[in-house]
């Protein structure tokens, strides 16, 4: 394989421009289309991209998780850096949900954090994705893979129970989304547009991580291949 | 990417620090003299940032590696 498979395709790059592009659109209607909430005032607005970014993270990790499994199954190099590769991008939006929550929650809760279920499952979510991406840059093959893969796969339980953590244990989250939804069309078609941005982008930057990975691993085969042909031209050259 | 967990857990834990006991009811709710114009510009800003900076390390690195890719081939094709 050349480097030239890697090199980046049209394909991706278009999908980058609409991401992009999807993405002001999403701004345009946070800015100008969604109305501010009557309750809530504007700091409401941080909604669109925290949920966005919150099924994003959910649906990244939970993509990983289960590629974890089968990785564990089956071992493969590719499976490993798609699931490396969903891991590291649910990672960064949980980064996300958690920065831009705890600014909402000042306003409209009046704490920066509370121990509520959905916030905590989602805390140990995040330290669970960032402790399987530690093991894999401590360990990165062998036992440190298997056990990186074993931790991984526990994320999807993690994401299905922070789904369904307000209609079970309560807590302060509103229930918007299962509970009848949004109401004002304004604020329907902005959450539309914000949550089809981060889909979007999300699919980007797995894209990309995984380019990335693969690339690694391309690297390190390339580098044992040329250690061989080294070993082997000394043997060659040298004395019988 | 470690390193960036690494930093994102540390710089996100302290806020534990601030953790509260949640409102049993809305009736408790006291509006906080925070604007919050001023906190959904900083929310917009560091997730903008953050992705950003994401994206532009992701696409560095991917350059760095291709360019150590295309070397490694040439010296194992044998060209100068």
């Amino acid at each position: 394989m050349s480097t030239s498979s890697f090199q980046r395709p049209l394909g991706f790059l278009a999908l980058l421009a609409v991401a992009t592009a999807l993405v002001l659109a999403a701004l345009y209607c946070v800015a100008f289309v969604a109305r501010p909430d009557v309750t809530l005032g504007i700091v409401q607005k941080i909604f669109y991209f925290h949920v966005s970014s919150a099924i994003a993270m959910m649906l990244c990790l939970s993509s990983g998780s289960l590629l974890s499994l089968v990785d564990l199954v089956a071992p493969s190099d590719r499976v490993d850096a798609l699931a490396r590769s969903a891991i590291e991008t649910g990672l960064a939006f949980a980064v996300l949900v958690l920065t831009s929550g705890p600014l909402w929650a000042r306003k409209s809760w009046g704490a920066w954090w509370t121990w509520e279920p959905r916030l905590t499952l989602t805390l140990l979510l995040l330290l669970l994705a960032a402790a399987v991406l530690g093991i894999r840059a401590l360990a990165p093959d062998g036992t440190g893979r298997k056990i990186a893969a074993a931790l991984a796969s526990l994320a999807a339980p993690v994401a299905y129970l922070i789904h369904v953590a307000v209609a079970k244990w309560g807590g302060t989250h509103p229930m918007v989304l299962q509970g009848g939804g949004i109401q004002s069309p304004g604020m329907q078609i902005t959450f539309r547009v914000a949550l089809l941005a981060i889909a979007l982008f999300a699919a980007t930057l797995w894209t990309l991580r995984f380019r990335v990975l693969r690339l690694e691993q391309r690297l390190l085969n390339l580098q044992l291949e040329f250690s061989a042909q080294d070993v082997r031209q000394q043997r060659e050259g040298g004395p019988t | 990417m470690t390193r960036f967990a690494t930093a994102a857990a540390v710089f996100l834990l302290p806020i534990l620090a601030f953790a509260d006991a949640p409102p049993d009811d809305l009736s408790r709710f006291k509006e906080e003299p925070v604007s919050g114009g001023i906190l959904l510009i900083i929310a917009y800003f560091v997730m903008w940032l953050a992705l950003a900076v994401f994206v532009a390390r992701t696409a560095l690195k991917q350059a760095k590696l291709e360019a150590e890719l295309r070397n490694l081939e040439d010296r194992l094709d044998g060209k100068p």
